[in-house]
């Protein structure tokens, strides 16, 4: 959809912040399923996005960091490295396996987010340790 | 490109990752800057600091889509901050009085005597070119965040004249600008 001179000015008053609150709704709203509109909002942006420069900071209460902590999600509680019996499973393998090796795993495992992902890794990790015991046992 | 501009891009993207300490550090870098963005429109410092904590969560949530060829970092940040004050401003019909300045409030007056980019003298130029009451409308709505429902109250005109008005303002700065 290409979009009209009268609704990029509009969009412009968006950016700007004269429009009202369901004005604001209606036109994000839009925006979610309008790519050409999306961009239209990015490029006021850009256009009047200089003026910030001449805004004087001021420094925020100590009291507004901890709010947000408080309000992210806490994708660690879920993690199964926060589960002790698979930190002692990962533990045991890392002292009778390669150490490094398994301690290097958790340090990336750390950074993947997804749970799927993680599930996935952990599951093949211990499938391909108990395989490499099993055939050395034979 | 300035140092601080990619470092801000480098928390962006590890923020994207879901990296929390990187938000820690985007905070401390950059929350004077945004709070003096939301402390201008709302004036009052408890309503400043919901839309300060809304504006970083919204920043957490959105940083995946940042692109670097749409918007610098800096600015890509003031839009957030700017969104999460109006939305509040809007949503609790702040009117005139409830934001008018507090004593003692810190909010400032823009600073014209701040060392401005290339863009900004720019856009001033154009800006220039619109008459005083216009140009002081596109600015009060930018700053302060007043609504045109506001700036017809404190301009003495009907709403859609102001609306006429602030098109204006606008096509000069279309006409005025070339990004990218």
């Amino acid at each position: 959809m290409k979009i009209t001179d009268d609704t990029d000015l509009l969009v412009g008053e968006y950016v700007l912040g004269t429009l009202e609150s369901d004005e604001r709704a209606k036109l994000e709203e839009i925006a979610a399923r309008e790519p050409t509109v999306a961009a239209a909002i990015m490029v006021w942006e850009r256009r009047l996005a200089p003026l910030h420069e001449l805004i004087v900071p001021v420094a925020p209460p100590d009291t507004v960091w901890p709010e947000i902590e408080k309000q992210l999600p806490h994708e660690d509680q879920n993690s199964r490295f926060r589960d002790p019996v698979f930190l002692e499973v990962v533990q045991a393998l890392a002292q009778s396996y390669k150490a490094d090796t398994a301690m290097g795993l958790v340090q990336r495992m750390r950074r993947w987010r997804s749970l799927a992902v993680l599930f996935g890794a952990a599951a093949l990790f211990l499938a391909a340790y108990l395989g490499a015991t099993l055939l050395r046992g034979h | 490109m300035n140092e601080p501009e990619v470092r801000l891009r480098d928390f962006l993207d590890a923020i994207a990752e879901g990296d929390r300490s990187a938000l820690q550090h985007l905070y401390k870098r950059t929350s004077d800057k945004l709070y003096g963005v939301v402390l201008r429109i709302l004036r009052k410092p408890e309503f400043a600091e919901r839309a300060l904590s809304d504006a970083y969560l919204r920043i957490w949530r959105d940083a995946a889509n940042y692109s670097p060829s749409l918007l610098p970092a800096e600015a890509w940040l003031v839009m957030h901050a700017r969104r999460a004050a109006l939305d509040l401003a809007r949503e609790r019909g702040l009117g005139l009085d409830e934001v008018a300045p507090e004593q003692g409030s810190e909010a400032e007056e823009p600073d014209p005597g701040r060392e401005i980019g290339d863009d900004l003298k720019h856009l001033l130029t154009c800006l220039a070119t619109l008459d005083a009451d216009p140009r002081l409308m596109l600015l009060l709505a930018y700053y302060d965040g007043w609504s045109r429902g506001e700036l017809a109250i404190e301009f003495d005109a009907p709403a859609p004249t102001i609306r006429t008005w602030m098109l204006r303002g606008l096509e000069q700065i279309r006409e005025g600008t070339t990004p990218l």
